[in-house]
């Protein structure tokens, strides 16, 4: 304690916030208790950190964050697919190819979650057991983002743009097609998860027919 | 340490939180959901507070998720799940902070001090904590933080950058401007 | 070629010709030639018509066939790889492609790189990667991969291979045999699995329908995704798995206990089998997904 009767601010602030020395704090718990403007002040010290432990008002935005995150989350499993070749390329290599199909079924199998219930056959009745809600698979397929696969569509969309002229014309029509088909589906897809953004069978779904869409333009610079 | 308790299950699923750990670390991302769910008002109460700007503390609440996604399975559970996302909010803001303008304010104490004073002399009105939080300027709102989730002097020196002595010094004044401000 | 191996090779021609090992005139005249390592790159273009390999034990590669007409054929050797043309000589008259007809007999391990337009494509014991625009492709025997695609012809896969990725757009896709893992897709064809060994299978359909018929392994995952196509499930009554279906606005009918189809708003069903060792994801977006068992004295079923 200084010279003067109150504590100094030092001794306040390790007060307040228990970083004082036990034997020093007992110490200055007299003047404490015989020094009401002292006591105020330490408290109102501590007061501050009372006032942080209370809980924090919820952001109505913070249950909105979680699509983004989910699908940044999903852009890190995407497994790089080198580009598509304009000529015939080599057949790739057992190992890599066995490589590539392996990694992708251990994360089929790393992120596999099935809810089941026993439903034996043989001796005895089989129960089936029915959701009501529309959700109940947890498998994420790897490799798979929605916008990953909207970005690189749209790259080869406008990449086909500028080839269409040297594209034979039943390749081109065959292309327009499928394209069709595909995008007709993601379209029912996308307004299906806007009614129902929480359904995880919506976005596999559609990260199916996003690939095909990609794999479909992939094929282009084959059909030249 | 001022930590939530372990987070409840949400609305969003009955299942038990702890089952939901154990599956998202296999995998299942919609578990982790639940997670997200339950832990991201502590994980933006800590960014709001570290970053006094509600649209930066919500940028950082994704990369905290996605970063405890990314490393959940180095989560043992030794400590609460809780705690372990503290500490990665913490250290994902002040990557934050050191990579951006605020580093400069984060290690020049005398500059935090003036502002101090200045702010403390113009607000003649109660605030609410996060407001009053948000007053002060970012090197002395980071060590007050810091503090108050628990870090010492020598943890906070170290992961601002700054020395403890002046970390201290950073400290005592925010929390005397904060006493100010909140109680008339 | 130096000499002495041209000399060589054409006697061995000769021998296999007299011995019938290589088909004689019909399957046209003999083309070229050429002494190869066992592990070469084969490039093949044929534009139209069609174009067979077959996996022979002989470190050589032997074309017949018939090339059509203003057609170049060209068989080249390109450091290790190898190319095998049938390439239309411009004449500007921008008609099509006169169709030329070829057989080749190259290494089993040879790895193939063919494309057609329209030319049909089969090959037997001998993988690679195989695209035709709109010729069928018909892959037969053993290989260790085999990548295939077509825009609008028909694929038929009957292969005992490791790996095998098929794409087919408006036509049919068949995979038989047996092979370990399978990615597999149409756009609107239908698609259709009876293949045996099957560790990882994903298929998916955008409009065509498919069927799964096969032999999963203990710890297979098989995922199936169609937006609009029907799934048919067909397991044999002593089948170990675990399945879940879903279906988003589609019905779920469960010939293992033989319950009718699932009444909206439940659309999802799991099912387990024996100890459940395999796994089946069935996802689609309005198409019906069905569920059957097949007795296992009754024989595999045949692609219909």
């Amino acid at each position: 304690m200084s010279d003067s009767a109150h504590l100094t601010e030092a001794e306040r602030q390790t007060l307040a916030d228990g970083s004082m020395a036990t034997r020093q704090a007992r110490g200055l718990q007299a003047h404490l208790r015989a020094c009401p403007s002292c006591a105020a002040d330490v408290d109102r010290l501590r007061m501050i950190a009372r006032r942080y432990g209370e809980p924090a008002p919820r952001d109505p935005v913070l249950a909105g964050l979680w699509p983004e995150i989910r699908s940044r989350i999903e852009r890190r499993k995407v497994v790089p697919i080198p580009p598509a070749a304009a000529s015939p390329r080599p057949a790739p290599s057992l190992r890599r190819s066995v490589l590539l199909i392996a990694g992708t079924a251990a994360g089929l199998a790393a992120a596999a979650v099935l809810w089941l219930r026993p439903a034996r056959l043989g001796p005895g009745p089989v129960s089936d057991q029915v959701r009501a809600r529309d959700s109940i698979q947890a498998l994420v397929l790897v490799a798979d983002s929605i916008r990953s696969y909207r970005d690189e569509a749209q790259v080869l969309l406008d990449r086909l743009e500028l080839q269409r002229a040297m594209i034979r014309p039943e390749a081109m029509a065959s292309i327009e097609r499928d394209l069709g088909v595909i995008d007709r589906s993601i379209e029912e897809l996308e307004l299906a998860i806007q009614r129902d953004p929480r359904n995880p069978t919506l976005r596999q779904l559609l990260v199916s027919s996003y690939r095909q869409k990609v794999e479909v333009l992939k094929r282009v610079g084959n059909a030249g | 340490m001022t930590l939530s308790a372990e987070p409840t299950a949400t609305p969003h699923d009955a299942e038990p939180f702890a089952d939901a750990v154990r599956r998202a670390q296999q995998g299942d991302v919609d578990a982790f959901e639940t997670i997200y769910h339950a832990s991201a008002p502590a994980v933006f109460a800590i960014c709001r507070r570290m970053t006094g700007d509600d649209r930066e503390a919500r940028e950082l609440v994704q990369d905290v998720f996605v970063r405890a996604w990314e490393r959940l399975g180095t989560f043992r559970g030794e400590s609460a799940l809780a705690t372990w996302l503290h500490r990665l909010t913490v250290n994902r803001v002040l990557e934050s902070m050191r990579s951006s303008r605020r580093h400069a304010a984060l290690i020049d104490g005398d500059e935090s001090a003036d502002a101090i004073g200045l702010e403390s002399d113009q607000l003649d009105m109660r605030l609410d904590l996060d407001a009053a939080l948000a007053r002060l300027p970012a090197g002395a709102r980071t060590v007050l933080v810091l503090h108050l989730e628990g870090f010492s002097h020598g943890e906070i020196a170290r992961l601002t950058g700054i020395a403890a002595g002046t970390a201290r010094a950073q400290l005592w004044r925010a929390r005397r401007a904060l006493a100010r401000w909140l109680i008339p | 070629m130096p000499g002495d191996r041209r000399l060589l090779l054409g006697v061995v021609v000769l021998a296999l010709g007299a011995s019938g090992a290589v088909q004689g005139p019909a399957d046209g005249r003999l083309l070229a030639g050429r002494a190869v390592r066992p592990t070469v790159a084969i490039k093949a273009w044929n534009a139209a018509g069609s174009i067979r390999f077959v996996g022979w034990s002989k470190d050589s590669v032997v074309v017949r066939g018939e090339v059509g007409r203003n057609v170049r054929f060209l068989l080249s050797q390109d450091g290790d790889a190898m190319k095998l043309i049938a390439e239309q000589e411009r004449d500007g008259s921008g008609a099509s492609p006169s169709a030329s007809h070829l057989v080749a007999w190259v290494p089993r391990q040879s790895a193939l790189s063919v494309k057609t337009v329209s030319a049909d494509i089969t090959a037997d014991g001998v993988g690679g990667w195989f695209y035709s625009v709109s010729g069928n492709l018909r892959i037969t025997g053993s290989a260790r991969s085999i990548e295939a695609e077509t825009m609008t012809g028909n694929l038929d896969l009957d292969v005992a291979c490791l790996w095998v990725r098929a794409r087919a757009g408006s036509g049919r896709l068949d995979l038989r045999g047996a092979t370990e893992a399978a990615d597999l897709s149409t756009i609107s064809g239908d698609l259709r699995v009876a293949t045996s060994s099957l560790l990882r299978a994903q298929i998916a359909s955008v409009t065509g329908d498919i069927r799964f018929a096969a032999t999963p392994t203990a710890a297979a995952i098989v995922d199936v995704s169609d937006h609009s196509g029907s799934v048919e499930v067909v397991l044999p009554d002593n089948a170990s798995a675990e399945l879940a279906l879903t279906s988003i606005a589609g019905s779920i009918e469960n010939g293992v206990t033989g319950s009718s189809a699932m009444a909206p708003p439940s659309r999802s069903l799991n099912l387990r089998l024996g100890r459940g060792e395999s796994r089946f994801i069935v996802r689609t977006f309005t198409g019906p997904i069905r569920l059957k068992m097949q007795p296992t004295n009754a024989g595999w079923p045949e692609l219909r």
